[in-house]
């Protein structure tokens, strides 16, 4: 019972920022919240086995849920949420730029993007991105790379500019 | 630091704290998932509709039978608690508990690359899986297969079947769904799992522009150009294939596939007008092999 209310504790005092990890995967409120959920309860039977903050361990089952049996949900669609704009950003503002990023962020593969949010989002070192998506910390870096040159070339970013 | 990176941090921060409602009911929701997994748990002798594995009697038959599956027993694929499963050198395309996502869309690779079936069971028992394809051509509904789940790993037990191309398509059909009875108590697991690159290109992305397992020498695709005129083409393929791709008589680059990384991304700078509807024509060379892919070029088609 003691578990029980532990967990219902950590639901409901972390769930909201967890959330907020899968959006930036998912892109899609409703995919997150289900997400989240999967996370969760997946969670809950390894809860008595979870070493160290639990926080970490579901935001790892949240990425590895994300990266796998999700895939398979997707498959052969096209988000439309994330078409992009018909009319070309006049690339003049900091806005339309961030604008344009978070589009370009939407068309990266799911574990490059995974691996974006975890690094500029969570904060997350190689060794722990490494850890969380279960591939090597070379992997990661590759694949971080790869993003990143993907996204700096990318037309909707021609206005950005390079490195400082 | 870089200015990319700098914005970067700031677009994914304002799409995170952007209008994102909370919901006040997802206590009781995981409570309802949980409550759900435990009452199916306790009727885990029953039978339990699942997705996206296939199995079949003449599985253990059939010929042909690849060996880029190891032989059993493999390392365990389940974590402690039978919720993740994990291989290296695997793509996990499904993983279902037997107390929760019954009914779920199963999925099947556009390729012949075999399956390896696992299940995790706290206690040692047995698994029959019933197809119940409805896919007249290539399923095959009643064939059913047997899995011991009898192999000791930390946490539980598991078991695990090997299917090639064919025994896959036996039981699945295109769009498959297996029926599976245990007779051991306890909250079972079951993953399928595909060899993964740098053998085989991951199994699915979810836009796939042109596909090298239908093409294997290559083709012409659609494809579109970047506002600024410029090209960008991604994809994915095993190392030691070389992909080259021109627009007309226009060579826009190619790539020698390593293996650093199954992602590939070829550009060319501004040479066309904005947003046009280009044919690109891509050609492979180095390794003989069907497995690459162009998963996008150019801004999706409205």
């Amino acid at each position: 019972m003691a578990d029980r209310a532990e967990f219902d504790a950590f639901v409901a005092a972390r769930s909201r920022g967890l959330l907020r990890t899968a959006y930036l995967l998912t892109r899609d409120h409703g995919q997150a919240e289900d997400l989240l959920q999967t996370a969760l309860t997946k969670s809950w039977f390894a809860w008595r086995r979870i070493d160290g903050a639990p926080e970490v361990y579901v935001r790892k089952v949240i990425v590895t849920t994300y990266a796998t049996w999700w895939r398979r949900r997707w498959r052969g669609e096209t988000p439309t949420a994330e078409l992009p704009d018909t009319a070309a950003p006049d690339g003049t503002t900091a806005v339309d730029s961030r604008d344009a990023l978070d589009r370009a962020i939407g068309r990266l593969p799911r574990r490059q993007r995974a691996i974006i949010v975890l690094r500029y989002y969570e904060d997350l070192s190689e060794a722990e991105i490494a850890t969380a998506l279960g591939i090597s910390a070379g992997t990661v870096k590759s694949q971080a790379s790869r993003a990143l040159a993907t996204l700096r070339r990318s037309a909707d970013l021609s206005t950005t500019g390079g490195d400082r | 630091m870089t200015a990319l990176e700098d914005d970067l941090r700031a677009a994914l921060r304002d799409r995170a704290t952007g209008d994102l409602p909370d919901n006040p009911t997802r206590t009781a929701a995981v409570r309802a998932r949980i409550r759900q997994a435990r009452a199916r748990r306790t009727a885990a002798a029953a039978a339990v509709v699942v997705a996206a594995l296939a199995g079949t009697a003449a599985v253990l038959g059939l010929p042909g039978r690849t060996r880029t599956i190891p032989a059993a027993p493999l390392r365990p694929v389940f974590d402690r608690t039978g919720t993740e499963a994990h291989l290296p050198g695997y793509d996990t395309l499904s993983f279902l508990l037997f107390a929760e996502n019954g009914g779920a869309g199963g999925e099947m690779a556009p390729d012949d690359r075999p399956y390896l079936v696992a299940v995790y069971c706290p206690t040692p028992g047995h698994a029959e899986l019933t197809g119940a394809s409805i896919d007249a051509k290539a399923g095959a509904p009643g064939n059913s297969a047997r899995i011991s789940c009898d192999q000791p790993i930390p946490g539980g037990y598991q078991g695990t079947l090997e299917l090639d191309a064919a025994a896959r398509r036996a039981l699945f059909g295109t769009n498959g769904q297996v029926s599976a009875v245990v007779d051991s108590k306890g909250l079972w697991a079951i993953a399928l799992l595909a060899p993964g690159w740098p053998d085989w290109v991951p199994t699915t992305e979810p836009i796939l522009t042109f596909d090298g397992r239908e093409h294997p020498d290559g083709g012409t695709f659609t494809g579109w150009l970047q506002d600024d005129g410029s090209i960008q083409i991604e994809g994915q393929c095993i190392p030691g294939v070389v992909l080259s791709f021109r627009v007309g008589h226009t060579d826009v680059g190619s790539v020698r596939c390593t293996d650093a990384a199954a992602d590939y991304g070829v550009g060319r700078a501004p040479f066309g007008a904005p947003r046009a509807k280009v044919q690109i024509t891509v050609s492979r060379t180095g390794l003989d092999t069907n497995q690459w892919t162009v998963l996008r070029a150019g801004p999706p088609q409205p």
